[in-house]
């Protein structure tokens, strides 16, 4: 099992959502969380593709381990996001879960196409998000191995 | 609401294994059907709903363990991503052979996620729980109805090979 300990250092999380109070309550529900989560926080598409690609404004950044991505956003939408990702070859294995508050089955079966490795919907209920936001972080930093990340 | 029940195919020659995972599940309070197949061919049947398996119900979700070779667990997985028809089927992937070359090649071939196989029976389950507790409850799955929540009624989960 991957755990903190054995990584050596605090997992990298990109955040990716144009709703403040969204990325708010993902971020409060990430804290409650047992293992080490750096979170870095995106407002929209472009930003997350700049952060990815490490532009000027985000020379240092350290690469994530894991992106949590809204689908909805403007200048460039969580779909264009992950076509961007599968098809850059520096990236194209970093996992990539879809948080939005679609629940159309027709999104959900396009965001697998795009090949994301997961889709939440975002729960109304708090109680729920944070339940959601748990498992999320059990399963992807407990149980998961996530591939090699050499920063 | 329409209650509809989460078809999760799990790949895996070991029987021991698989008995340990449908109890899992089982002990959860999912509404599932676990088809168990132990060999990559019947897989791909299974998937094309082919010969014995001419019934069979679209999976929501694959559990794969990549195992031994006669199991072709990379075969399984390459089919799924490269199939139109079903490439957008999640595929958890279980394995007990954790190299880095490995995992890094299962995420190039686009599984959906890479789990090491716990060796002690506490952990498995404890494993099988919390999957069961992130793939079929918060994660939204192909293929289900809209406004779907899998029930909380007593757990149904029926094996079967």
């Amino acid at each position: 099992m991957v755990s903190v300990a054995s990584l050596g250092r605090p997992f990298e999380l990109l955040l990716v959502d144009d709703s403040p109070s969204d990325a708010g309550l993902t971020q409060a529900a990430l804290r409650e969380t047992t293992a080490r989560i750096n979170v870095h926080v995106v407002e929209d598409g472009e930003q997350a593709m700049r952060f990815l690609r490490r532009a000027p404004e985000f020379a240092n950044v350290p690469r994530p381990d894991i992106v949590l991505l809204d689908l909805n956003m403007p200048r460039k939408d969580g779909r264009e996001v992950l076509a961007d990702i599968r098809s850059d070859a520096t990236l194209e294995t970093l996992p990539v879960i879809v948080l939005t508050t679609s629940g159309a089955p027709e999104d959900i079966t396009q965001v697998y196409k795009l090949k994301a490795n997961g889709y939440v919907q975002k729960p109304v209920d708090l109680t729920d998000f944070m339940s959601a936001i748990k498992s999320l972080e059990k399963f992807w930093f407990t149980y998961a191995t996530l591939p090699p990340n050499d920063g | 609401m329409l209650d509809q029940t989460i078809e999760v195919l799990l790949v895996e020659d070991n029987a021991a294994d698989a008995e340990l995972i449908r109890q899992g599940l089982l002990q959860s309070d999912v509404d599932c059907n676990l088809h168990v197949v132990d060999h990559g061919g019947k897989a791909i049947s299974y998937l094309h709903r082919e010969g014995q398996f001419s019934n069979a119900r679209r999976p929501n979700l694959v559990l794969l363990d990549l195992g031994m070779p006669q199991l072709d667990g990379f075969g399984v997985l390459k089919h799924i991503k490269s199939e139109p028809s079903l490439s957008d089927i999640p595929v958890v992937v279980l394995s007990s052979q954790n190299e880095p070359e490995r995992i890094q090649q299962t995420y190039e071939l686009q599984a959906n996620a890479y789990m090491p196989k716990p060796v002690c029976f506490d952990e498995f389950m404890s494993l099988i729980r919390d999957i069961t507790k992130y793939w079929l409850t918060s994660v939204s799955l192909p293929g289900l109805e809209p406004a779907l929540r899998p029930s909380s009624q007593a757990p149904n989960c029926i094996g079967s090979r």
